[in-house]
């Protein structure tokens, strides 16, 4: 099973590795949707303190839902999942590989870049660990969500923004537990019972996308 | 009666012979509940007559409530056993439980106005009613996303199962979200007092709610039913 694992991880990272430009424009469209607040809001940095965490999770939101549109489609279309299957392969396997690369290719990169955003919406830099450790796991539980969410929608019409829809209601407790971490943070309290929220709540995911995922690649492939 | 109603036919000859006397029983409650909310029960002595926007309005929320746990149970019974009713059953669900969710957000805007001034409010219930309410509108475009229009039938009961697992854990989240942010200062629990002279109403058009649901819903599988018979006429030439 590892070893199945360990063989789509290391071909979609590859892929994926590749494909620099994709990543680098993932990292660019977070940071436009991030400007697009100072924008709207206005200038004044005290507003923009305020809300500060708010724009960090809602343009990692934003920037994440048109990416997982791609997370199982192109494989769809060339034929892989069902090669996959017809090689009885647990395509349970499969999914999780993809999820984990593209967790760690296209969602975590955006930590990176988190210190500059935090300098120029003025959140206080000696917070970046805690908000980039809430961040990592709200975009784990987004990710699986994502999984589920485009392998239903596989061979649908419109299916990037279909995707979205289905997305958005099933991710408000990450958003809600990873803002308030971030309000509890500002307000010097501890972030700990926020952190085991998140944590819970993508623990939750693993167990219902695996099969979720599991049954919307197989239905996929079965009507193509 | 679970194996025996797989059989179509069978549960089409059912639904013709009960229909008729659920649909009586059903406009019944609906008329006496209805006399007894806007004639026969006093109005309350803050809110005036706008609380009878309440006999509406509740058991609107109920139904649209339990309506999506039916269809994520009727999901359940056709992911697993492939039960040729459920899926029927969970695509006639869908619209309505959409319509009484949208019924219930906008006879409780309507409500909202007089009595606390404002349309809306980002208050933990009304949130999660919003979010049931996508809920609903996600399965249903789901199963309307493709071209052949059986081919949604098994993503949209997943993304049901899931919306079932899901609910309970964005409305204790959504719930703990408002809390946090704002005292409970608008959704005053004293103001409404219910008394036993407003219950029976309240309960009456429950009743009658619930029994328009369940005719409605065997309605519009009775009609799905029908045109697949059309449907393999015409493919039979």
């Amino acid at each position: 099973m590892i070893l199945i694992f360990w063989y789509y991880f290391k071909r979609e990272f590859e892929i994926s590795i590749s494909q620099i430009t994709d990543i680098l424009s993932q990292l660019v469209f977070f940071i436009l949707i991030m400007m697009l607040f100072p924008i709207a809001l206005g200038p004044d940095p005290e507003n923009l303190k305020e809300f500060g965490i708010a724009i960090i999770w809602i343009a990692a939101f934003v920037s994440l839902t048109p990416a997982y549109d791609r997370l199982f489609s192109d494989d769809y279309i060339h034929g892989f999942i069902e090669k996959s299957a017809h090689n009885a392969q647990p395509l349970g396997c499969y999914a999780a590989a993809k999820c984990f690369c593209f967790y760690l290719i296209t969602a975590l990169p955006l930590l990176i870049i988190l210190p500059f955003i935090c300098l120029m919406i003025g959140i206080n830099i000696s917070f970046y660990g805690e908000i980039a450790l809430s961040l990592a796991l709200g975009m784990f539980g987004m990710t699986l969500l994502g999984g589920i969410a485009s392998s239903l929608v596989l061979g649908a019409r419109r299916a990037a923004i279909l995707g979205a829809v289905l997305i958005l209601p099933l991710s408000l407790p990450i958003l809600i537990f990873g803002c308030m971490s971030g309000l509890a943070l500002s307000e010097d309290l501890s972030m700990r019972p926020h952190i085991f929220m998140l944590l819970a709540i993508d623990l939750c995911l693993v167990v219902m996308a695996l099969p979720a995922m599991q049954a919307g690649l197989k239905n996929a492939i079965e009507n193509a | 009666m679970f194996d025996y109603f797989a059989n179509p036919s069978r549960f089409n000859r059912a639904v013709k012979l009960v229909l008729p006397w659920l649909e009586i029983i059903a406009f019944g409650f609906l008329g006496y509940g209805l006399y007894l909310a806007l004639l026969n029960s006093p109005a309350d002595y803050q809110q005036g007559d706008a609380v009878r926007i309440m006999y509406i309005h509740v058991p609107a929320a109920w139904i649209a409530l339990s309506s999506y746990l039916l269809l994520g149970i009727c999901a359940f019974f056709f992911l697993i056993w492939r039960h040729p009713l459920a899926e029927i059953a969970a695509s006639a669900i869908a619209p309505i439980g959409a319509g009484f969710s949208a019924l219930t957000l906008i006879t409780g805007s309507l409500w909202g106005k007089p009595i606390w001034g404002v349309w809306w409010v980002w208050d933990g219930r009304l949130t999660s009613m919003l979010v049931l309410f996508f809920f609903f509108i996600g399965y249903l475009a789901l199963s309307n996303a493709f071209d052949q229009s059986e081919r949604g039938a098994r993503p949209a009961a997943i993304l049901a199962l899931i919306g079932c697992i899901n609910l309970p854990i964005v409305k204790f989240s959504v719930d703990w979200w408002n809390t946090l942010h704002q005292p409970a200062s608008i959704m005053r629990s004293g103001g409404i007092a219910i008394d036993s002279s407003m219950l029976s109403p309240l309960f009456t058009l429950f009743i009658a709610f619930q029994l328009f649901f369940i005719v409605i819903v065997l309605m519009r599988m009775q009609t799905v039913l029908n045109n697949r018979k059309i449907e393999s006429h015409i493919l039979r030439g």
